[in-house]
């Protein structure tokens, strides 16, 4: 498969708050992305969820280098970003752009909106007339009227804010977008309008995207294939319809089963219910790290971090990391962990 | 974690921000959006200001005042330290306006001097407030580590200290400083403002003032910067590849502008106030310097029999301060981002 | 809405204006709905339609320049506009409390846990100090925070959010209240938290019996949660009744858009979301006849006049002169 953007083994982490006395005291490390490795081919959009703290957006962006990185390999169009100097990067970003969350703070407020549009492309190089057709031809393409151009963000509405950033991000035409919550600051009705604006433009420029988010039904209606994430690894990864028909991992069982369903829909799955709050990261347990939440655990999950792994040798797309999805495979733990 | 988004139209949260209605897809639109021209947060800040009648009242008299203060050796009738010994300790009348004072010195022409040492002081060492302070604001933060470990210790040094007392204190310790540094200085350039001692009067005062006055600024601007960089439009700005330098020229600085205009002109009161401290004290501008607290202090001696002597510069640089108190107040309100953003 | 039973809080015709630079601005226009002790009431609707106002209007904490001039508001008979501001304090705590969104905002970061779940025991139940300790432990536990006895004494910024809302949950119950408004409380949670969450409120309301009137932008939760439903839009009722009845069959062209863009696990995925064209309404220009009437499909030269609730059937209602004619089962 043409792979677009491959990463390996990332870690990202932070420092932590100071243990101990005043400047002396030693930071603990915040690891908020440990060790995740993900694949997006040409074309394709990898949905990636999980909950507060698991490190969904630092990944996202990570990918960008807004993020810092302590470890690991991001091969973009074959090229290793981590590595790239200053001039190089600078090329490459213009391949590879992010849109945020929040409509209100990702513009500026004190400048136009034609010229944050326009701005990827003024750092590029481009002229003015060009770049003014340019942004009127962009904003056309978000379904904004071009006329309104030289306005200011507080003059528009948050879904029309969160347009202008797509504009923006589309600006120098990328090839992946990283997209961080694009829709979760919106109302229902405006998160619809600019959901099908995604779409419509990822088919129009055959665009690739990570879309990070926790809402698992936008992730399943936009997603080719999904990653679930939780404090810092990956947990469970599949294409769409594996994922949401055939779950494996008791946190992917509990994230589906935690969306609000209807009373009378009595062909809903069984509720899994999870006890507890995420550890801090700061304290990461030994073992799983979900085994202090997960309702089937056993003592092998305390003691060994399990591996990511596909369910079924027929299967190499879906893989989980749980010591029990191995077991089931016939063999016992020990032997499943062994031979990977 | 997640915004809420009835923050943005919800009466509750605020009143004075719904959004227009307009086309959102092009296949459908509310209304023809009546043409207005853009308006931008500086266009709002200025409509704002000029709703406000004491912003707009502080606007008219320190305009008025600057006009003075530029004008005052023409428009004086009297040479400032003319003294004319038939016209001692006069009060107000028809050839001296606001009357005369010990040595026969016209009070009104002295006055008016005094306005133009302190808009000269204000305006002078407030500019150099600004731009240290906004240096060392924003260095610090950009530059990071050792470099932003020394701003902010100085800082705060200066900060631990009451500002007017560390300026007075520097004051006296430089003026003998520079005082001995001008015999040699006019040795070396032949230039006749080494003589004048007024002009080190100036210097000291401008020294002292703008080394010590900047802290509250820089803590200011340090503040906003270390919170503006981690806003998401600084993040986009990254991730599509500007500079540190053109996202602080470009971005960071609009924005912290606002602030910082609003401190400065709030500040230029308290500077004068300062100034006229400083001279009160004996510190700062001597006769026959013409400082608004020189005079007060001088004409304070006499108070009972010639009340004029301190009342005409006592009123002059009340209205003058409260005047630049008014215009800061509104422009607070009408730079106020929180207000304005949503 | 059940006439078995004497509805806990009574709701007829609320009118809520607030000045504004711009202009008045009607965030509220003529709302009714009953809420039945034991039940569970939703509120649904998008930023603008005025139902965190709502809330705060019933509890009497509408902001300096929002009134209500127009309507009733009783709760378990009491005319509570009528009251006077001391007597209205008297019943926030007792008779009718509010869960808001934000709970790191909505709790006093300076004091701790604890004693915030002290104050309305010792003000409105006259409490020794002492007991209303206990009491605070044990309404801690109550709502399902580990080791109440060590996190009484905690500060809000070492709970996690869950943990927050819980805190905020137990305070509002601390006076066993008969009415309880949730404003949006699991918006600003993980979903798994939010499950929890919502599981804890209907616990509660089974076991307290109070009534509960949920207010929230997410239909599914409605779908979950609530018995009954008001849909609003501009400051308007559009549709109301049971939840099942308006969510399975909606008859107000504004909640089959809502119903039709929120997607569900199962949407099509090869099919574009029917999104509802347009933008939410501006509040200061609204048009005179129906405020949806901009974005509506169905749409028609009789939209130009205010429509009035009608009966759909039993107690589903929506505003919409097209409800006679259409036909409920589609949806």
């Amino acid at each position: 498969m043409d792979e677009l953007l491959r990463v390996r083994d990332l870690k990202v982490t932070f420092p932590g708050p100071r243990r101990g006395f005043g400047p002396f005291g030693k930071r603990a490390k915040v690891r908020a992305v440990d060790g995740v490795d993900l694949d997006i081919a040409a074309g394709r959009t990898v949905g990636l969820v999980g909950e507060s703290g698991c490190g969904k957006s630092t990944l996202g962006r990570a990918l960008l280098r807004l993020s810092p990185v302590r470890s690991g390999t991001i091969a973009f169009e074959g090229q290793n970003l981590l590595e790239l100097d200053a001039a190089s990067l600078r090329a490459v970003r213009q391949r590879l752009q992010i849109i945020f969350q929040d409509p209100y703070a990702s513009l500026d407020p004190r400048r136009s909106i034609g010229y944050q549009v326009g701005e990827p492309l003024l750092l590029g190089g481009m002229d003015e007339a060009s770049r003014n057709a340019r942004v009127s031809e962009l904003l056309e393409l978000v379904g904004l009227d071009p006329a309104r151009a030289n306005r200011y963000p507080h003059e528009f509405s948050g879904g029309q804010r969160q347009r202008v950033g797509i504009a923006r991000a589309l600006a120098t035409s990328p090839r992946l977008i990283v997209a961080d919550e694009p829709v979760s600051a919106l109302d229902v009705s405006v998160q619809a309008q600019v959901i099908n604006l995604l779409r419509a433009l990822r088919a129009k420029m055959q665009l690739s995207m990570l879309f990070i988010s926790h809402d698992l039904r936008v992730v399943r209606y936009l997603s080719d294939e999904v990653v679930v994430m939780y404090l810092g690894r990956v947990v469970e990864s599949a294409p769409v319809d594996a994922l949401f028909d055939d779950p494996r991992h008791p946190y992917t069982r509990a994230l589906l089963s935690a969306v609000p369903r209807a009373r009378w829909d009595t062909g809903a799955a069984e509720i899994i219910r999870l006890e507890g709050e995420v550890p801090s990261p700061l304290d990461l347990p030994s073992g799983c790290r979900f085994a202090s939440r997960c309702s089937f655990v056993r003592a092998v999950c305390r003691e060994r971090d399990p591996v990511l792994a596909p369910i079924d040798v027929g299967m190499p797309e879906h893989q989980v990391a749980c010591h029990l999805v191995k077991a089931d495979r016939g063999g016992d733990a020990d032997a499943a962990f062994e031979a990977n | 974690m997640k915004l809420d988004p009835a923050s943005t139209h919800d009466p509750v949260a605020n009143p004075a921000n719904l959004a227009n209605p307009a086309s959102e897809d092009p296949p459908i639109t509310n209304e023809l959006p009546v043409p207005t021209p853009p308006h931008s947060l500086w266009g709002d800040a200025r409509r704002t200001f000029f709703r406000n009648r004491m912003g707009v009242f502080g606007l008219v008299v320190a305009v008025l005042v600057l006009l003075i203060a530029i004008t005052a050796p023409w428009i004086a009738p009297y040479g400032y330290a003319e003294q004319d010994w038939n016209a001692i300790r006069q009060g107000p009348s028809a050839a001296h306006w606001m009357g005369t004072d010990a040595v026969g010195r016209d009070l009104f022409s002295r006055v008016l001097m005094g306005i133009r040492t302190a808009v000269l002081m204000g305006f002078v060492v407030s500019l150099a407030t600004v731009v240290i302070g906004v240096l060392a604001g924003s260095l610090g933060p950009l530059l990071g580590g050792r470099v932003d470990a020394l701003v902010v210790w100085i800082m705060d040094g200066l900060l631990n200290f009451p500002a007017f007392w560390l300026a007075a204190f520097v004051a006296v310790i430089t003026k003998p400083a520079v005082a001995t540094l001008a015999q040699p200085m006019y040795e070396a350039t032949g230039w006749a403002m080494f003589e004048n001692t007024l002009v080190f009067d100036y210097l000291v005062v401008f020294l002292c003032l703008s080394l010590v006055w900047w802290a509250p600024l820089g803590r200011l601007v340090r503040g906003q910067v270390l919170t503006l960089r981690e806003q998401e439009f600084i993040l986009a700005q990254r991730a599509i590849g500007a500079s540190p330098w053109w996202i602080t020229t470009r971005h960071l600085a609009p924005n912290v502008l606002g602030q910082v205009i609003v401190q400065v002109s709030t500040g230029i009161g308290t500077l004068m106030l300062a100034e006229s401290a400083l001279s009160f004290l004996g510190i700062g501008i001597q006769p026959p310097g013409a400082s608004l607290g020189n005079l007060i202090y001088t004409g304070m001696t006499s108070w009972r029999a010639e009340p004029h002597l301190v009342l005409m510069p006592g009123l002059t640089l009340s209205v003058i301060i409260l005047a630049f108190v008014f215009i800061g107040d509104a422009l607070s309100d009408a730079l106020n981002p929180r207000v304005r953003d949503r | 809405m059940s006439d078995s039973e004497a509805a806990l809080l009574e709701v007829r015709d609320l009118c809520v204006e607030f000045a504004t630079q711009r202009g008045t601005v009607r965030a509220i226009d003529g709302l009714s709905f009953d809420s039945v002790a034991g039940e569970i009431t939703g509120i649904v609707g998008e930023s603008g339609c005025g139902k965190s106002t709502t809330a705060l209007a019933i509890m009497g904490l509408l902001p300096e320049q929002g009134r209500v001039t127009r309507g009733d508001l009783r709760l378990q008979g009491t005319n509570l506009l009528a009251l006077s501001p001391p007597a209205l304090r008297g019943l926030r705590g007792p008779a009718m409390s509010m869960v808001f969104q934000d709970a790191l905002a909505a709790l006093d970061p300076t004091m701790r846990v604890g004693r915030q779940l002290m104050e309305p025991l010792t003000l409105h139940l006259g409490l020794s100090r002492r007991a209303a300790h206990e009491r605070a432990i044990e309404l801690l536990g109550r709502v399902g925070i580990p080791s109440p006895q060590l996190r009484v004494d905690s500060y809000p910024h070492e709970f996690s959010g869950g943990m927050r809302q819980r805190a905020m949950i137990a305070i509002a119950l601390a006076c066993s209240p008969r009415l309880l408004i949730a404003d949006e409380p699991t918006t600003a949670l993980d979903v798994t938290i939010q499950r929890q969450i919502l599981e804890l409120l209907l616990e509660l309301r089974d076991e307290t019996g109070a009534g509960i009137v949920l207010i929230t932008h997410d239909v599914g939760v409605v779908a979950e949660t609530c018995d009954q439903v008001i849909v609003m839009y501009a400051g308007r009722e559009v549709e109301s009744g049971p939840a099942e009845a308006v969510l399975t069959q909606p008859a107000h062209p504004y909640t089959r858009g809502l119903l039709a863009c929120s997607l569900d696990l199962a949407h099509d995925r090869d099919r574009p979301l029917d999104a509802i064209p347009g933008m939410p309404p501006d509040l200061l220009s609204l048009p005179d006849g129906c405020p949806y009437e901009p974005r509506c499909p169905d749409a028609g030269p009789a939209c130009r006049q205010m429509p009035s609730m009608v009966e759909v059937s039993g107690l589903h209602q929506a505003a919409c002169w097209r409800v006679p004619e259409s036909d409920p089962a589609h949806g």
